[in-house]
């Protein structure tokens, strides 16, 4: 049977399995942000009734007028308010009713038509679940969350921050990176452990005394501490990802170059870094990312309102006893929308990377 | 491909240098401007409630009001810095350790005075020197902040506000199961946990209708719990309502000197079975409601779930009533009696001084101002407790019953009389350890983790001892170098 | 490519070998003036009993902190936790994300939209994705149980019952492979696709050529991966902080090492026993770090290391 199947057919069958695996993995990835985006246009008070409803759902309200009723023979006055419309059943059929009182006499419920209402029943009280739900989208939930959290100022901020880091990850890092992989000068090994290491201490002992230094140097409040050390190969994850992608080329390359009269520099630039936009693109991506959304760093060094960047600027919807999580979640929906505006448009440079590697091999 | 890259690096480096140009000018230029004779109180938040954007919006205000009337004649500039709750331990310990501390912190709790008690300012020698009248607050609650320790005593804070606890209960659950809605008064003598756990297991509802006097109760299935309790401040509010035969209240866990834990007393173990009762024999109470976990009565909300007869509990709830409102009808009871002791456990804000601030008498000048009457009254409007200051309570309960006429408010202000004592945050050696080994105890109870409330007991008890053991033991290596 | 690998490296002369110190010399700048003095002060701090407030007020304890350490069962509880969820999370990291970049590197219709779905979790920060995904554990409403009461089974309360809570963790992780996939996609694309072609021309099948061309070149990868995986494991902490409090939950069991670590520097101000917690854990990690260096030499495979 499969001895019949042609190239192109396995081609296909392999697509198809492909395709379905992704589809299904992707609903599992997507499904907590959708019902995220669902709970950033739902009301603040009904933000936690239906936890894990992916639209924004909300109880029925009606509003009535001040009007008397007659409810089993005596009168019975509604004041002017809004009321919850719950699903009753009426001599088994479920009705849609608004639920306006107490009968003190029968200790049951009154019930009355939101359209006509004067038509009247006493039933037991409805349950929660009861209640009519309807659809409902606040949109109002987004300028409000760019209000509150300053975003038009934060967001400024954080372009410099996400720029200026960028930049200094990508000069920096791959200066070291070429250093540790193409050279093999006597330590390199130890050095580059020495490197590792720096990420293997957890960052809550060194902050008192890296503090103190910045503080000393007089750049508390200042971005400096946020950005100067990215010129200085900071991140080890950076220099590691790149001196693995260095070590993937053949040194054949480096070899050709010198022949014909490159410094290491002049090869650093003309040839490693033309072959390794993928991973160029993955560092830039990440730094970006990390930087759009780092608040720690921020939270530690910088004291001014005015110089907060948007994630620091969001924490304040997580206030003790005032938690907003539908703006929370609004706010969050519209972070996420830039880092994927830019990994969207750098995936044609991805797809690139593939052709210019494959010249040589 | 290459082109495009050069193009973007340039770009790059053009707009970094720019940004970084105009930047260190915004700081030269900042600088030069904070060169005149004022001296910067900084006044950070963070510690408890305040950061709510509302919130900070009210702090400017102040802030602006006080630096161009006050601030203006003697010479400082008031700031508020915010930040928020789960981040204010680690940015104001840098800070302190860089020697920058700000100079107040608040709005803070007794836990969070008790967490940090050596670095805060004793205000007697300032309040001693104005001739300060105390007596304008409530005595218990300005007292709730004084601290014996070593024979030393001080006062740290005086109280912005405070939050009692109290009976919410939904009326919807109540009308359904045909129930009386609990007492207004305090102290009426029927009024016991008994009589209202009778109330909740007709409240207790499991999904086949069926309440806990049920024979086939089905525990495992509850759809609706007739009482809650005030998890997040673990034990001992709880244990606050036992007394021991002196009549005094075991709230402390330990002997007045701090030196003997006293958590397997058998107040502790009786204030142990009686969770477990709740739990287990009336099984009246959510079993697993631990502080940070999501369950079916709610993110930290058990009320909100319209889910929950009653929740005892602080009335900083205040920021959910807008969604109770949207969903039922509550109002507030008074807490039921044990063994004859009615106890309504409080939280207290409060604002203190930095030790190590550097301008302790500006700093007390505007430590003055944030409670003057009309400030204190717009503060602890903003903070959503109940004014500590006599003057201004009238004021809060004419404010609240016109947003919300139906709910029983006086029973809050009541409340005030039964607060706990010691206060159920008050301070302990240790007291990060000891409170984590007291909400481990009540949280193995809730989540059935354990053996027999006497085996918590001893254990906790141990654990504690060696806490406080570890405590002197460093105190005295200290005090004889 | 499945022919034997003749492992010569090219010589270099000493001169030109040297100048990899002037390109590594930015990072030990940094290195020198950033990293390394904060390091040590931490170290100097291990030996104290520093709250975390006032350097004077802290006195000199010896190996104090580091004796307390040994004996104290917490430690070695969080230690425990810790290295039980690294086990299971990094192997499964690992594997999900090859298979997702492995996936996402056909020729799908889409593509681009899929690669974008999944690294959705990698845009979004470890406290968001947390509390993301708390109303989703939830044993009454949460998606979770909702499909396990479809084939009947009754969902247990995931983050607070002791014997699943470290799932909830590892579900976290996998659903968030999609950074990882990121950097298996670069390596991916960087394989010179003349290396399939002449597979292709050889007669392998898309397995052969999966085990013998992608496999191999992607050991510099994996072996990147298995080491910030490491190192990230120990360290893992936003997630439990977010999802379960600084406490671990119930029974403790999400006490990770970094969540123990955390309260002692600034909530219990023990900030000398922290540092004394931190250097331990430092240690660990780099004794497994150098394991996994060593044993490289055996597995991962460096195209400017061989002449072919």
């Amino acid at each position: 049977m499969s001895r019949a199947l042609t190239k192109q057919h396995l081609a296909k069958r392999r697509t198809i399995i492909a395709t379905v695996l992704i589809v299904l993995a992707a609903i599992l990835i997507l499904y907590p942000v959708v019902s995220m985006i669902g709970g950033s246009f739902s009301s603040k008070q009904a933000y936690k009734t239906i936890p894990s409803s992916i639209v924004p759902l909300e109880g029925k309200d009606v509003q009535l007028k001040k009007q008397t009723i007659k409810v089993s023979g005596s009168d019975f006055t509604i004041a002017e308010g809004s009321y919850k419309v719950y699903w009753v059943e009426i001599d088994g059929e479920k009705h849609a009713l608004a639920d306006v009182g107490k009968d003190n006499a029968t200790k049951q419920r009154i019930f009355v038509n939101p359209d006509n209402t004067s038509e009247t029943y006493l039933a037991p009280a409805a349950m929660p679940d009861d209640r009519v739900v309807h659809m409902v989208f606040h949109f109002t939930n987004y300028p409000e969350a760019l209000e509150k959290a300053n975003f038009g100022r934060y967001i400024l901020n954080t372009l410099f921050l996400v720029v200026v880091n960028t930049f200094g990850a990508l000069l920096s890092s791959s200066l070291v990176a070429y250093g540790f992989s193409r050279f093999r000068f006597k330590g390199r090994n130890a050095l580059f452990i020495v490197l590792l290491s720096t990420m293997m201490l957890p960052a809550q002992v060194s902050l008192i005394p890296s503090f103190i230094i910045y503080q000393k140097l007089g750049w508390y409040n200042t971005y400096l501490p946020l950005t100067v050390a990215a010129y200085f190969a900071s991140s080890p994850w950076n220099v590691f990802l790149m001196r693995q992608f260095f070590m993937g080329l053949p040194m054949e390359l480096d070899e050709a170059a010198k022949i014909d009269g490159c410094g290491p520099l002049k090869i650093l630039w003309k040839v490693i870094v033309p072959q390794s936009t993928a991973v160029l693109l993955t560092i830039t991506l990440s730094t970006a990312v990390f930087w759009w959304n780092d608040y720690y760093y921020s939270l530690i060094y910088l004291q001014d309102k005015d110089k907060y960047p948007v994630a620091l600027g969001l924490q304040s919807f997580d206030a003790l006893y005032f938690q907003s999580s539908h703006l929370k979640a609004a706010a969050t929906v519209m972070m996420m929308i830039p880092p994927i505006l830019m990994f969207f448009l750098f995936q044609k440079y991805f797809i690139q990377g593939t052709v210019i590697s494959g010249v040589k091999g | 491909m290459k082109k495009t890259f050069t193009v973007l690096l340039v770009v790059l480096l053009i707009a970094s240098v720019f940004m970084a140009v105009s930047c260190s000018k915004g700081e030269t230029t900042a600088k030069s401007s904070a060169k005149k004779e004022t001296v910067k109180i900084q006044v950070m938040v963070g510690f408890g409630t305040g950061t709510d954007p509302s919130q900070i919006a009210v702090h400017e205000e102040l802030q602006n009001e006080f630096n161009s009337t006050i601030g203006k004649e003697k010479g400082i500039e008031l700031e508020f810095v915010t930040v928020q709750y789960s981040d204010a331990a680690q940015k104001f310990t840098t800070l302190l350790s860089a020697k920058m501390a700000p100079d107040i912190c608040g709005p803070v709790g007794v836990m969070g005075v008790a967490n940090f008690i050596d670095e805060w300012e004793d205000l007697t020698p300032y309040l001693e020197r104005d001739n300060y009248d105390l007596s304008v607050f409530d005595s218990q609650l300005v007292e709730s902040n004084r601290y014996n320790i070593e024979g030393e005593s001080k006062l740290v804070g005086l109280p912005i506000g405070y939050y009692p606890s109290a009976l919410y209960y939904n009326e919807d659950i109540y009308d359904r199961a045909g129930l009386e809605y609990p007492p207004t008064e305090w102290g009426t003598p029927e009024w016991t946990y008994d009589a209202l756990y009778e109330q909740a297991r007709k409240m207790t509802i499991d999904k086949w209708g069926l309440t806990p006097d049920d024979e086939d109760f089905d525990e495992d299935n509850v759809v609706q719990y007739g009482y809650d309790g005030t998890d997040w401040s673990p034990w001992r509010a709880w244990v606050g309502k036992f007394f021991d035969e002196n009549g005094k209240s075991v709230a402390l866990g330990m002997t007045d000197d701090f030196r003997t834990a006293t958590m397997n007393s058998p107040e502790w173990i009786e204030a142990f079975t009686e969770l477990e009762r709740q739990l287990y024999v009336e099984k009246v109470r959510p079993r697993s409601s631990a502080a940070a976990g999501a369950s079916l009565f709610g993110d930290n909300d058990p009320l909100g779930s319209n889910r929950l007869g009653v929740w005892e509990v602080f009335s900083w709830m205040s920021y959910a009533y807008e969604t109770w409102d949207a969903n039922f009808t509550w109002n507030i009871g008074a807490i039921p009696s044990m063994n004859g002791h009615v106890v309504s456990a409080t939280n207290i804000d409060t604002f203190v001084m930095t030790k190590s601030g550097n301008h302790k008498d500006e700093a007390w000048e505007v430590y003055k101002w944030l409670f003057s009457e009309d400030v204190y009254n717009r503060l602890s409007h903003n903070y959503g407790s109940i004014p500590a200051m006599k003057s201004l309570q009238d004021k809060w309960l004419d404010e609240q019953k016109a947003v919300r006429p139906n709910i029983n408010w006086q029973v809050l202000l009541d409340a005030g009389e039964y607060a706990d004592n010691p206060n159920n945050e008050s301070w302990v050696p240790n007291f990060g350890e000891v409170w984590d080994a007291m909400e481990f105890a009540m949280s193995s109870i809730i989540g059935g983790l354990y053996d027999s409330p006497e085996q918590v007991a001893e254990e906790l008890n141990d654990e504690v001892q060696g806490y406080l053991d570890e405590y002197w033991a460093a105190q005295d290596a200290k005090a004889s170098k | 490519m499945g022919k034997k690998k003749e492992k010569r490296i090219i010589p270099q002369s000493e001169r030109y070998a040297r100048f990899g110190y002037w390109f590594i010399l930015p990072w030990m700048i940094g290195f020198t003036v950033f990293t390394f003095g904060p390091m040590v002060f931490s170290l100097y701090l291990s030996l104290t009993d520093f709250a975390g407030t006032s350097l004077r007020d802290a006195s000199f304890v010896g190996l104090g902190n580091f004796k307390r350490l040994f004996t104290d069962s917490e430690t070695w509880h969080s230690l425990k936790v810790t290295l039980k969820f690294g086990m299971m999370s990094l192997p499964l990291g690992l594997v999900a994300g090859f298979l997702l970049a492995y996936l996402l590197n056909m020729k799908v219709p889409l593509m681009k939209m899929w690669r974008t779905i999944f690294y959705l979790p990698a845009m979004i920060s470890g406290v968001i994705v947390a509390t993301l995904w708390r109303g989703l554990f939830d044993d009454k409403y949460g998606i979770i149980n909702y499909l396990l009461g479809l084939v009947n089974i009754n969902g247990p309360q995931w983050l607070l019952d002791p014997k699943y809570i470290l799932y909830c963790f590892l579900f976290l992780s996998v659903w968030g492979c999609g950074g990882g996939m990121v950097v298996y996609l670069s390596g991916l694309q960087s394989i010179p696709t003349a290396l399939y072609e002449a597979a292709e021309i050889d007669g392998c099948n898309k397995f052969q050529q999966l085990i013998f061309i992608t496999i191999p070149q992607m050991t510099p990868i994996f072996f990147f991966n298995i080491i910030m995986g490491l190192i990230g494991a120990f360290q893992y902490f936003a997630e439990p902080m977010t999802l379960v409090g600084a406490n671990g939950g119930q029974a403790k069991a999400a006490l990770f090492y970094n969540l123990y670590l955390y309260n002692h520097a600034f909530r219990y101000r023990n900030m000398g026993y922290a540092s004394a917690l931190a250097w331990f854990l430092f240690v660990i990690v780099l004794v497994l770090t150098l394991l996994v260096f060593k044993s490289s030499e055996l597995w991962v495979f460096y195209e400017a290391e061989v002449k072919k």
